[in-house]
């Protein structure tokens, strides 16, 4: 802990940033002065807020939107991160991983994506570009690097004799650390610049593209559930099955906030 | 119900006029005996603000004053004659005079 930085400020900083700017400062005094035992209710709220972004203090109903949209581009990235690892580290899902069914949700993903994916304003393309190139820079590099490493060396193109576990392990974590990095940076990439540099997607597009979303990683639970119902006992699918179900709900909650939010 | 237990409880000591949080929180705890967490608080202000029934006002101090809106203070009547009914009803049931 830094000097000056108190438990209560610390947990105030765990606050989304508009939730900060608007309440900062009483929700720290209010935490100092109730102790200890808040600690957890804190902790607590300041989770669920970050999963509800569309209530954050807001200056227009577009901004809500705009953070609805990257809440559900988040989750589908991560849904999509979670099968994609799934069907690469287990063989038996691997098969799977080619299905039909796994085929269609990642078409449906992409269909949803297309609909609420918030487009960047003429005037702002400039600025766009830099931030996208700034931000994309890192996870790129680390993709590339994976993939230069597979083609010089060849540990996981099926070349796997006499490499060592570990250089597979390692090249495998950088290829995955750059696709999460990636999928965070896109998310980011739209929040940070706001709604003065892209439009947010109008209300009715923005619900069709969460609901064809939601059908679309129901449908990837679902694909990944069967395998595993099928197959036996997989425990890594089994893992990936139910983080998959928990995930898809997610996409509901952005659009049930609009509905109640009306400022 | 519109509206939860922590964000009904928020505009009913809000209908007094504006409010700082810690004076809220302070409000509250005389109403019900105990004070509000500080997550479910602020939680209840964002939401509420979110949905038009609360707003802030600029504050000169470290907090920002809260008032009711008039969508606020009618949905907290609306509230309010519905636990009114609701608690009439089961006093009834059980044979209780309302005091």
């Amino acid at each position: 802990m830094t000097a000056g930085m108190t438990p209560a400020r610390l947990l105030a900083a765990l606050y989304p940033p508009p939730v900060r700017e608007r309440w900062g400062p009483g929700l720290e005094d209010e935490i100092r002065a109730a102790g200890r035992r808040s600690w957890p209710d804190a902790l607590l709220r300041a989770a669920d807020l970050w999963l509800h972004p569309a209530v954050w203090p807001a200056r227009s109903p577009a901004e809500r939107r705009l953070r609805a949209s990257a809440m559900a581009v988040t989750v589908t990235a991560l849904c999509w991160f979670v099968t994609h690892v799934a069907t690469e580290t287990d063989d038996a899902l691997g098969g799977t991983g080619r299905s039909a069914a796994l085929t269609a949700s990642t078409l449906g993903m992409a269909a949803g994506l297309a609909l609420i994916v918030p487009l960047p304003r003429p005037a702002a393309l400039a600025a766009f570009a830099r931030h996208a190139t700034v931000r994309g820079a890192p996870p790129a590099a680390l993709a590339a690097l994976a993939v230069a490493v597979v083609h010089t060396s060849g540990p996981t193109a099926g070349h796997t004799a006499g490499v060592p576990g570990w250089a597979r392990g390692a090249v495998l974590a950088c290829w995955w650390t750059a696709l999460a990095l990636g999928a965070l940076q896109c998310c980011r990439l739209v929040t940070v610049l706001g709604a003065d540099a892209v439009v947010a997607p109008r209300p009715a597009r923005l619900r069709l593209g969460v609901l064809v979303l939601l059908a679309a990683t129901a449908a990837d639970a679902g694909a990944v559930l069967a395998h595993v119902a099928g197959a036996g006992p997989d425990p890594s699918a089994a893992l990936a099955g139910a983080a998959l179900a928990l995930l898809a709900p997610l996409l509901l909650t952005p659009l049930r906030d609009l509905r109640r939010a009306t400022t | 119900m519109q509206i939860n237990d922590a964000q009904t409880l928020v505009l009913c000591v809000l209908a007094d006029g504006p409010r700082h949080g810690y004076a809220v929180n302070t409000a509250i705890e005389e109403l019900t005996g105990r004070r509000l967490g500080p997550g479910s608080l602020y939680g209840a202000l964002t939401r509420l603000e979110a949905k038009g029934l609360v707003e802030a006002l600029d504050g000169d101090g470290r907090q920002r004053p809260v008032r009711l809106t008039d969508a606020g203070r009618g949905v907290l009547e609306e509230e309010l004659r519905a636990m009114a009914r609701v608690a009439a009803a089961g006093l009834r049931s059980l044979g209780v005079a309302p005091s």
